[in-house]
């Protein structure tokens, strides 16, 4: 798919009869061995010229070979095992600690992959000689943890970074702690890579054949050394091939084991219960939301900074109980920090959080019964969409009969009743949202989060989604607040809008405030489309360059800004008869459905103006001469703070 | 459960994190970076303090071409593991579908095959009177059988099959990462196939090219097992030398000095990469 489209098809084929023939090349080594393991004659003819089975009979008939292959297994097996216990979950601290700490840990880590195997072998050797420990099965099962551990933390680290960090967040916000997100979300994730980094450990100690030299001792004969002692040193018997083929069948049947679980993992059919936790007892917040309604929130001079960085300078902001709130901005605004700030995935440095008047700055995201809708969604993967809606009453300890009532509810609210056994990923992207929006609010949470919900989506489903949204709003009453830098989605949803710019709040108010009073030059120039002067007030008169000055309302003095919208503005065709506030002419004509958009230069700028598409004045031409005019009280005047 | 529950959220998280992490530090600390100080001491060991002797008898004249030959030996192995798997990388990046799934089954399994299994498969091919000279015989292309085997020529093949497919998955990764848009961008631009190859596509595998390049001449220093068998006493690196040290010649504090030196040979190629490329990205890079 990726560089095909650049290539011949010809020199695809050249490189794919040369990648062949090496694989091939690759794999002759086994090739030949499995075919003389049953050769039935002691030279090494090939192909053979008779078959039997008679050195895989001779190699269980001879005691040394059995149980070399016996300690060998066993070794491997529980140094995959202890490395797997260990690794696994020092990968998943390693991606938590701060990026330096991380960065000395994995140099660590990463160091016995590295290190050459004999100078491993004999630093061991001199250890476990002062400690006495050469010659037990347990020295060598250690020094081949050590060994193999980094096999397992790389498997691990490399499925850990490609999971959304938004999972563990949604694990958080759906009410399960540290413990049980681990144990629910991150292990199950997981699983595949600990399995396929185990798989690989054993294979590797399991051929491993230095550090055994030096420290099995005479008396542990694995199942390497006797090989390496066969071919080293015996020179060659038919014996070793059949060994060597049994090798080969372990390691395929591990890689085969390991790629067949990984693919069947996720299709695993819904019916493990609704389980654990019966220890938490019932939580707060599982009355329908109608009884116990919306929660007021309250920002208090909240202060957030990433190093020099303030993304969110000193807000404060009241959100009523049950309102939806939209919280508007360009990218890099804050207002996802806002959010993450009053879910508490991050902590805030100074001032404070209030729901219902309670301070929850030293509260735990999982104890805060608020709902987050992701970005990302941030749906299990690993769980089907009835365990994912399921998932935070699960976590609450409900009885099970009381979670499908609840489950079953919720996906008839979102209308998904169809869907219920379906994996996530066989879900289009409206009906993930959906999914989402039920399991954020399945525990009715007092408060619910919204993210850029609908970023993803296209532009008929996002107005579909608006509607749902809207409609399950009235219909549970929580406090909604809601992020995004679509203006038309702002419009369309909510009560209030918020505008936020550079981590700061610029002004609260209903559409209308906003834009028909915008607070400053920012709300003015971002909410909607505007003409923004700039100039000196004097009088009634504002001075923007030599060659504008403008009529003002009212008298003003000292540096302002006027906004004027498009649409307040009159467009007459020049004629010497009439006057306007100024003449300009027309230099493009957009159609743009019920509107016209026209620009217009006047006095060395240019303006927009908009007109209904049916209007005499949308029929002017680019080049034709126009006046422009409108009504005083049309001009909205700031303070201008630039 | 009531206490934990008073601490801060920020402090519970630490905590986690900590005894996630403690069990893996402890065995580390005490299985690997005690041992390797122990080599250290040891190797500075001597009857009356400290003393760098052991070290001044690895620059014996024999030490130094033994140095010599391993160097040369990773970095030959090392480029023509690059040269063949290269094409193979480049072509797991460019497909898709089952045909990439049967590549990848076919190269974890050569990735995966026993050493030990495979060095002997490799005696049974090339020695004298083996597969591969009795093909070229029976085919009347060489009248006398060649040397293939017990000497360098064998290490060679030896090394380089059982270090390929570690090249192949550390490039695949980083070729895979190439936004296809930019050779595109590039050939609309003017530039030829060879051209967009040399100089888009080619800079910016690099750091792929490095990484591999790296774990395979760390893995090639320190190889043991292949050359010892192929290589019939005519290929003897330092990884031998170090084995004779401790089992025959049984000098605990040569073998130490002699540890330490090869050690750092391979901390000093991992430091280069580190500050190239980072050493991260072993770890499938950093969230």
């Amino acid at each position: 798919m990726t560089a095909l489209t650049l290539e011949s098809p010809t020199r695809l084929r050249g490189l794919k009869v040369y990648s062949w023939t090496l694989l091939t090349i690759m794999l002759l080594p086994a090739a030949i061995l499995i075919p003389l393991s049953f050769s039935a004659d002691a030279a090494f003819v090939f192909p053979p010229r008779a078959y039997s089975l008679r050195w895989y009979e001779r190699l269980w008939d001879q005691s040394r070979w059995r149980d070399a292959a016996l300690l060998s297994l066993q070794v491997a097996a529980l140094a995959a095992l202890v490395a797997t216990l260990l690794g696994s979950p020092a990968a998943i601290g390693l991606a938590r600690l701060p990026p330096r700490l991380a960065r000395s840990f994995r140099q660590v880590f990463i160091a016995p992959l590295i290190v050459p195997l004999m100078v491993l072998g004999v630093a061991l050797y001199f250890q476990f000689a002062a400690l006495r420990l050469l010659g037990s099965v347990w020295s060598l099962v250690l020094a081949h943890t050590v060994l193999v551990m980094p096999f397992v933390m790389i498997t691990v680290s490399a499925r850990l970074v490609s999971l959304d960090p938004a999972l563990e967040r949604a694990a958080h916000a759906s009410g399960a702690g540290p413990w049980k997100t681990l144990a629910r979300v991150v292990l199950p994730l997981l699983a595949p890579a600990m399995a396929a980094g185990a798989a690989f450990a054993f294979i590797f100690s399991f051929d491993e054949v230095v550090i055994a030299q030096f420290l099995a001792g005479p008396r542990l004969e694995t199942l390497p050394r006797r090989l390496w002692e066969g071919i080293a040193i015996g020179g060659l018997e038919n014996t070793i091939t059949a060994v060597t083929s049994l090798q080969i069948a372990i390691a395929l049947i591990g890689i085969l084991m390991v790629e067949g679980w990984t693919r069947r993992r996720w299709n695993q059919p819904a019916g493990f219960a609704a389980d654990v936790s019966t220890r938490l007892g019932p939580s707060l917040g599982l009355l329908p939301a109608a009884e116990r309604g919306g929660a007021a929130i309250e920002f208090e001079a909240v202060i957030k900074r990433f190093g020099d960085h303030a993304a969110v300078d000193c807000v404060s902001l009241r959100v009523e109980p049950g309102e939806f709130l939209t919280v508007l901005g360009p990218s890099g605004s804050g207002k996802t920090t806002l959010l993450m700030l009053l879910a508490g995935f991050t902590g805030h440095d100074s001032g404070r959080i209030l729901v219902e008047g309670r301070d929850i700055g030293p509260v735990a995201p999982h104890r805060r019964d608020i709902g987050v809708v992701f970005q990302s969604y941030a749906l299990f993967p690993h769980l089907d969409v009835r365990r994912n809606v399921a998932f935070p009453l699960s976590v609450r300890g409900l009885p099970r009969a009381e979670i499908d009532r609840r489950v079953d509810e919720m996906l008839h609210l979102v209308r998904l009743e169809a869907f219920s056994t379906r994996r996530i990923t066989q879900l289009s992207g409206g009906q993930q949202q959906r999914v989402a929006l039920a399991r954020a609010i399945v525990f009715r949470p007092r408060v619910l989060l919204m993210d850029e919900p609908l970023a993803a989506l296209d532009r008929n489903l996002r107005l579909d989604m608006q509607i749902e949204i809207k409609r399950l709003h009235r219909a549970l009453g929580q406090t909604v607040i809601y992020v995004t830098h679509d203006q038309e989605e702002a419009l369309n949803l909510s009560d209030r809008i918020a505008i936020m710019h550079s981590g700061q709040m610029q002004q609260v108010g209903s559409p209308k405030e906003l834009y028909l009073k915008p607070a400053n030059t920012f709300v003015a120039g971002f909410f909607g489309a505007t003409n923004l002067f700039r100039g000196i007030a004097a009088g009634a008169c504002l001075v923007c360059s030599p060659e504008l000055a403008l009529r003002l309302p009212e008298v003003r003095h000292g540096r302002i800004a006027a906004s004027l919208r498009p649409e307040s503005i009159e467009l007459l065709a020049a004629d010497a008869s009439r006057r306007g506030e100024l003449a300009g002419t027309v230099v493009e004509v957009t159609f743009q459905g019920s509107v016209m958009r026209l620009l217009v230069a006047a006095a060395g700028r240019s303006l927009v103006v908009t007109k209904p598409s049916t209007s005499p004045a949308a029929a002017f031409r680019p080049g034709d001469a126009v006046l422009l005019d409108w009504d005083l009280s049309a001009l909205h005047l700031m303070e201008d703070e630039a | 459960m009531r206490l934990w529950a008073r601490l801060a959220w920020p402090r519970q998280q630490m905590l986690v994190t900590a005894t996630l992490m403690t069990p893996a530090l402890l065995v580390m600390l005490l299985l690997f970076l005690l041992p390797m100080g122990r080599l250290l001491l040891l190797s500075i060991q001597g009857e009356s303090g400290p003393t760098l002797a052991h070290y001044a008898e690895l620059l014996r004249p024999v030490y130094g071409r033994l140095l010599g030959f391993t160097f040369q030996l990773a970095l030959v192995v090392t480029l023509l593991c690059l040269l063949l798997g290269y094409p193979i990388a480049y072509l797991l990046a460019a497909t898709t579908g089952s045909a990439r799934r049967w590549m990848m089954v076919a190269l974890l399994l050569a990735l995966w095959l026993s050493i030990l299994a495979r060095t002997y498969a490799w005696i049974i091919l090339l020695q004298r009177n083996g597969v591969i000279n009795g093909l070229l015989q029976a085919a009347g292309i060489i009248g006398q059988p060649l040397e293939l085997v017990y000497n360098r020529f064998g290490v060679y093949v030896g090394m380089v099959h059982i270090l390929l497919p570690f090249m192949v998955i550390t490039l695949v990764p980083t070729l895979r990462a190439i936004d296809p848009a930019l050779p595109r961008a590039a050939r609309s631009l003017g530039a030829s196939a060879p051209v967009t190859f040399l100089r888009v596509y080619l800079p910016l595998s690099a750091p792929g090219v490095l990484a591999g390049s790296t774990l395979v001449f760390t893995m090639a220093l320190g190889f043991f097992v292949t050359p010892a068998v192929l290589g019939g006493g005519h290929a003897t690196t330092i990884a031998m030398v170090i084995q004779d040290q401790v089992q025959n010649l049984i000098d605990f504090p040569l073998a130490s000095a002699t540890s330490i030196v090869l050690l750092a040979a391979s901390i000093a190629t991992l430091s280069v990469y580190d500050r190239l490329v980072g050493i991260d990205r072993i770890f499938g890079g950093t969230r």
